[in-house]
């Protein structure tokens, strides 16, 4: 019987699709710029999808409610950027500004503390705390400027290539996907049609979710910080929306700038406690709350597992391997969920629409 | 004018994409699922269907395979048979171009597929599958309820047909007694 067997143009054809699946991934690890931009557009193009299909929903075709939504995003954006985040942008100046100073005064106090435990504990003279912050600001300040005419370029690149490349993927997502499927052989067709279903909703749910966390965890931090009469409470909260991102430590890095600022400057130092509070309640509503609620529900793994995949992503890839970790877990295992029903014949699969 | 072959040739290697939706948009047009469709709808429900090749006596699906999806045969014969024993039992229906089977799995959640289906010659098949049905429904939703209907009308039929063999079944039964 024919089904017996895999026949040579399988063969042919599902070592034609590893070969191209590791061809793009190479080009896109050795292109950063390219990946970069191919990763944000994915991320971007998830994010509008929902918006594409509401527009279509109203009778439009997919490439005018593309268009409408990319006019109104931005005539919107330059408007919104112009009008309403003028604040954010004068508080970002005077913060970019500022930052360096808060920064050198926090160091030259650290410094006196440091000094003062070495003459009253001698074991500590070996340990140089201030010194290796300086070396850091130093390290960080040099990257900035020989990079900064280099990062300014990524930038603009990204600007341009991410919303054709999004607008190309929300238009033509469907064609490409067909082609791929028509290289998948008979046999492994509605298996492959599935999991590779099920893996893309798993991560457009996650990516949604975490960027709506980071957004609602970006608000309770502005809210808090605004009514305690905080210095730039838009970019910290901004900061703290977005360092939120990353699971575990990104809360803790969000909020070292907002804490690092009122300890130093004089005129803000009645506001350490009050500071420390909003992050901690912001922190607290987003692990009891926004994260059980939104993301732990999604992704749907053990939350022991969930920190062993985000150390092992830390340890080989850093901050980008603790943010794509989760994600890869979340595909995995939709893969291994599905290697399990085919050996043992139980699903623990379940429909994803 | 034209000679037929001549247009032929012209559609086969000037337009080849276009002739072949052309196919598939007409195919879809004569299913019932798909009747009460209006020609945007149909070009539209084209871009979410699978062409796919069967050579003769290569497996659709098994039964008890988990269902994803519907097939409607354009070209060549499907042999439906299940297999009570573990042995291959002979063909119970056999499905010629337009029609279509394996639709119960478009709306059930862990569908196992209940018989198994082969080509019995050559085949061409276009699959319609769960997901795609799931994102028809939330972009164009109205076209969405147009398939759903059809589909209950389908079921529904399928049902009347089944309680009706059970019944001739039971009288047959009666009869031999």
């Amino acid at each position: 019987m024919k089904n017996s067997g895999i026949s040579k143009s399988d063969v042919f054809k599902i070592l034609f699709i590893l070969a191209m699946t590791v061809l793009t991934f190479v080009l896109l690890a050795q292109t950063p710029s390219l990946g970069t931009a191919v990763l944000l557009s994915i991320v971007f193009s998830i994010l509008l999808t929902p918006v594409v299909s509401a527009v279509e929903r109203k009778g439009y075709s997919r490439s005018s409610a593309l268009t409408v939504i990319y006019i109104l995003l931005v005539s919107g954006l330059g408007m919104g950027a112009y009008l309403g985040s003028v604040s954010l942008i004068s508080q970002w100046d005077e913060f970019s500004v500022s930052a360096p100073q808060y920064f050198d005064s926090t160091l030259k106090r650290l410094e006196t503390y440091e000094q003062g435990w070495k003459d009253q504990y001698p074991f500590l003279k070996s340990v140089q705390i201030a010194d290796s912050l300086k070396v850091f600001k130093d390290k960080t300040t040099g990257w900035f400027l020989s990079h900064g005419a280099g990062m300014l370029g990524n930038i603009l690149t990204l600007l341009f290539l991410v919303p054709i490349i999004s607008f190309v993927l929300l238009k033509d997502g469907r064609r490409f996907r067909k082609r791929f499927y028509e290289l998948v052989p008979n046999r492994f067709f509605e298996t492959t049609f599935m999991v590779s279903h099920q893996i893309t909703a798993s991560l457009s749910d996650y990516i949604r979710a975490k960027l709506v966390e980071a957004l609602l965890v970006g608000i309770i931090t502005a809210v808090g910080l605004g009514i305690i009469d905080a210095p730039y409470a838009l970019v910290l909260a901004g900061i703290a929306g977005v360092t939120n991102i990353v699971p575990y430590v990104g809360p803790l890095f969000g909020a070292i700038p907002g804490i690092l600022i009122v300890a130093a400057a004089p005129e803000y130092q009645h506001l350490l406690w009050p500071v420390v509070a909003i992050y901690l309640i912001a922190n607290v509503v987003d692990t009891v709350l926004i994260f059980p609620l939104l993301v732990a529900k999604l992704v749907n793994l053990h939350p022991l597992l969930l920190i062993g995949v985000v150390m092992i992503g830390q340890e080989y890839y850093g901050l980008i391997g603790m943010l794509i970790s989760i994600p890869i877990a979340t595909a995995l295992k939709v893969i291994v969920s599905e290697i399990y029903y085919f050996v043992y014949g139980q699903s623990s699969f379940t429909a994803h629409e | 004018m034209s000679s037929p072959s001549k247009s032929i040739l012209w559609a086969q290697f000037f337009n080849p994409k276009k002739n072949k939706s052309a196919g598939t948009i007409d195919l879809l047009k004569e299913n019932l699922l798909f009747s009460t469709l209006n020609n945007k709808e149909l070009i539209y429900l084209s871009n979410f269907v699978y062409e796919r090749t069967y050579e003769a006596n290569e497996n659709i699906f098994k039964q008890n395979d988990r269902g994803f999806g519907m097939y409607i045969i354009t070209r060549g014969l499907i042999g439906i048979k299940q297999e009570h024993t573990g042995t291959p039992s002979d063909y119970i229906l056999t499905l010629s171009k337009g029609e279509f089977f394996g639709e119960l799995s478009l709306i059930d959640t862990e569908a196992l597929r209940s018989a198994s289906a082969t080509a019995i010659e050559p085949c061409t098949l276009i699959g319609l599958f769960k997901p795609d049905l799931m994102e028809i429904i939330e972009r164009k939703p109205n076209m969405g309820i147009k398939i759903l209907l059809q589909l209950a009308q389908v079921l529904g039929q399928r049902l009347v047909e089944t309680t009706d063999r059970i019944s001739e079944l039971e009288n047959e039964k009666l009869r031999n007694k």
